[in-house]
């Protein structure tokens, strides 16, 4: 009950986080005196703010500076060449064009977010604004847990359980009958392992963070949106339509950008569904890879000192593609919450 | 609903009370097992006679503390004499292991399977015996071997000398390398040899002793087909080139007849995480096929033309038994554990040899075994041995010839090192590797042998 209150009483912003009150509060002004405690608490969270950011930093600076011999020998084919190739022989020169991996990547997170986010999205709804009372603990409670299987979980039932009833069901006949056309679609299956199982595991494994967080977003509109909506004789879908996700659209993409953040960086699921090879092939039931299992695959036992740098200017790629994401989240945010807070008109 | 809430986290809370119990109850079981009681009992041991050894290897020495203690008086003339030569060892082994299942009272009757006593060839112990230092020794590198360190590390630490401290983390070759190269590390674990360049620069002294030798086999997954099958180095090279892409293809047949092979694509299945296994894999076909050595290569981790990529043994097996028509390559070990039917692979001389322990230690039979203790580093892939299994290799533990400044640490070091040679050999074959043939076993002793600190040898042993 008393979250409710405090969410009704304080001016919370479609995030759930506080919204910056027009004057701020009295400790942080500097003029109340401190009490005897306060300088070193303070202190003390500003140190560990601080290095949360200055970790950022050293993460960053470290896999430039590593990364730098493969960067200097290849510059931007590190990024767009399509050949890796760690071992030099007579035909084939030492390459590292990490192209394959970043596109995986890119791919696989991309089928997983086209899967994921409506689903969850429409769970959210579900457990935030539709579901009776007494399931919604229980429901929600068992979104979370979803979450927190850990991914190698993931990874052992796509290969043993999804990826043979995947191949035999979908991959196969699609690929016999659109696949002769569409070159997405085409075979040989194989193993079935490849982008488009990656991306529905990666998408189940996405489902719940977004689905979670967008019922906390949901949650946390005013209930006046809803009453006043329903006042004017709106139906339960209109009311959901029309007010409630408009004034938490820039939570719903917090989350899903949260969501597409854990798709890009999975590792182990990935690793163990994608097939790891470096070879391009447009079909999507081609076993291929991604930025994340190139490095955790080839990084511990690495050829060499340049191979060991190109695969960390791979995970620094990585590191850009997700900041950069990241940015563009915010920038989205920023930009939808400014046209659309208070509903659509 | 806050009712439920709270209730939900009241469970969880208790769960997590329960589970940290439970946890802290079995740390501390283990706890007991250390050697910190081990002089009282030991004395009394060795004042038993009855306490013998029965070679009977175990992996793991705290089972064996479950044996009667009925087969006690029993003990014969020979393994009598035989428990007398290690009385020391045996002791401290009967003391360790009864402490583990808390039976001090019979500790002086229980009857130890000895896996130090074990081993048949060439048993040193007779003349020589590891010296009762305290060091901590850490090293880090190969996850080929790391099975059979582990083995020997417990066996050792909690029989042979508990004072030692020995811990050896698998992080690959290549970065066990830099480890060791870096002084990270005491000692360091390797499939293959340091860089002949990195030696002269960076590990001068630096001495690659072999330890045991493994296999690498292929492993299909064909429905209907379970006879062991035939390959040539070519039809090996083809598949992996993706030349030979289905099972039906003539060249197949020609080596397999009998077998029937259905009109059934190939799927090459291979490492994707860089690894000593696809070393000695591509090192072997770069030496059988001219194509592969000039579009592939040879190294931990390739560019394969065809097939697809899984991750650690398991994963390559696992893909193979879950793909019809995959055929993947596996540490001989990992297949023999998970039961697979080895394959016969043609080598140099022509013979289709399967990849027994014999066949894979026989690999290193053709070869000339260096008398500088710095070069004893090897391929032996397509071995000239008629017998030889020609997907072998060595695995290799790196130390140090010249540049230990503890002697404590490098005595204990060289002991644990020539423990290995000697007595460990025994309990390769059980784990999947095979032991070193003779001849390299004793060169891998005498380049023990030159490891001086100051100047002074810190191992005198005999070579046998």
């Amino acid at each position: 009950m008393a979250v409710r209150i405090s969410i009704r009483t304080a001016d919370y912003d479609v995030e759930g986080q506080m919204a910056q009150q027009s004057t701020p509060p009295q400790w942080s002004t500097g003029k109340s005196p401190l009490r005897h405690g306060d300088v070193p608490f303070r202190a003390g969270t500003v140190a560990l703010a601080s290095a949360v950011v200055l970790l950022v930093f050293a993460v960053a600076w470290m896999l430039y500076t590593s990364s730098q011999e493969a960067r200097t020998a290849f510059g931007w084919d590190l990024l767009f060449g399509s050949t890796w190739n760690p071992v030099e022989t007579e035909l084939n020169p030492v390459s590292f064009g990490g192209w394959p991996a970043v596109r995986g990547t890119l791919l696989s997170a991309l089928i997983a977010l086209i899967i994921a986010a409506p689903l969850a999205v429409a769970i959210g709804i579900y457990l935030a604004e539709l579901c009776p009372l007494a399931l919604r603990t229980p429901l929600s409670f068992l979104v979370e847990l979803l979450a927190a299987v850990p991914s190698v979980i993931y990874g052992v039932w796509g290969v043993f359980v999804f990826v043979p009833f995947f191949s035999s069901t979908v991959a196969e006949p699609l690929s016999a009958t659109v696949g002769a056309i569409v070159p997405w679609f085409a075979g040989p299956i194989a193993t079935g392992r490849g982008l488009i199982v990656t991306g529905i595991i990666l998408a189940l494994m996405i489902l719940p963070t977004i689905a979670s967080l967008t019922r906390d977003v949901l949650r946390l509109v005013p209930n006046t949106q809803r009453e006043a909506m329903l006042a004017i004789g709106a139906t339960r879908w209109e009311t959901i339509w029309l007010a409630v996700i408009p004034y938490s659209r820039a939570g719903i993409i917090g989350a899903i950008m949260l969501g597409l953040g854990r798709a890009l960086g999975e590792t182990m699921a990935a690793t163990m569904l994608v097939g790891n090879t470096q070879r391009i092939s447009e079909s999507l039931f081609a076993p291929a890879t991604t930025a994340a299992s190139l490095v955790a695959n080839e990084l511990t036992n690495s050829v060499g000192s340049l191979h060991e740098s190109a695969l960390i200017s791979v995970a620094f790629a990585l590191f850009g593609i997700t900041l950069f994401l990241n940015f563009g989240a915010r920038l989205l945010i920023w930009f939808v919450e400014r046209s659309s807070r208070g509903g659509r008109s | 609903m806050s009712i439920v809430t709270r209730k939900i986290r009241a469970t969880m809370l208790s769960l997590a009370i329960a589970s940290a119990l439970l946890l802290s109850a079995c740390s501390s079981a283990p706890a007991a097992v250390e050697p910190t009681a081990v002089p009282e009992v030991a004395v009394e041991a060795t004042a038993a006679p009855e306490a013998t050894a029965i070679p009977e290897p175990t992996a793991v020495p705290e089972a064996t503390a479950t044996t009667e203690p009925t087969k006690a008086p029993e003990a014969t003339a020979t393994t009598a004499a035989e428990a007398t030569a290690t009385v020391e060892a045996t002791a401290t082994m009967a003391a360790t292991a009864t402490l583990a299942a808390t039976q001090a009272a019979t500790a002086t009757k229980a009857v130890m399977t000895a896996p130090t006593a074990t081993t048949a060839p060439a048993v040193a112990s007779t003349e020589w015996e590891p010296r009762q230092l305290t060091a901590k020794l850490t090293g880090s590198g190969a996850s080929f071997p790391n099975p059979l360190y582990q083995v020997w590390i417990s066996v050792y630490t909690k029989n042979v000398v508990p004072g030692v401290q020995l811990s050896y983390s698998s992080v690959g070759s290549g970065q066990g390398q830099k480890d060791f190269i870096a002084y990270l590390t005491d000692f360091g674990g390797s499939d293959s040899a340091i860089k002949s360049s990195d030696v002269e620069s960076k590990a001068p002294d630096a001495i690659h002793l072999p330890m045991v030798m493994g296999g690498v086999m292929p492993m299909v997954n064909i429905a209907g087909i379970k006879t062991p099958l035939k390959f040539t180095p070519e039809t090996l090279a083809g598949i992996y080139l993706g030349a030979i892409t289905n099972w039906n293809d003539p060249r197949l047949a020609k080596d397999n007849e009998g077998v029937a092979f259905p009109d059934l694509a190939i799927t090459p299945v291979y490492r994707s995480d860089s690894s000593g296994t696809t070393s000695i894999w591509t090192d072997y076909l770069s030496k059988v096929s001219t194509d592969w050595k000039a579009k592939v290569g040879s190294g931990s981790a390739v560019s394969f033309p065809a097939g697809i990529g899984a991750s650690g043994n398991a994963g390559v097996s696992a893909t193979v038994l879950n793909t019809n028509g995959a055929v993947g390559y596996v540490e001989v070990g990992y297949a023999l554990a998970a039961g697979f039917p080895l394959p016969f692979v043609k080598n140099a001389s022509g013979n289709f040899v399967k990849p027994e322990t014999n066949n894979v230690s026989a690999a290193a039979n053709g070869m000339n075994i260096s008398s500088n203790p710095q070069r004893l580093a090897a391929s032996i892939t397509n071995s000239a041995a008629p017998d030889a299994y020609p997907i072998a290799a060595f695995t290799y533990i790196l130390v140090r010839q010249s540049t230990y400044t503890d002697v404590n640490k490098a005595q204990a070091l060289a002991d644990f090192l020539y423990w290995g040679l000697t007595t460990g050999q025994g309990a390769t074959v059980r784990l999947g590797y095979a032991p070193l043939p003779e001849g390299m076993r004793i060169a891998a002793m005498k380049a023990l042998k030159t490891v001086t600190v100051n100047g002074a040898p810190v191992i005198d042993a005999p070579v046998k």
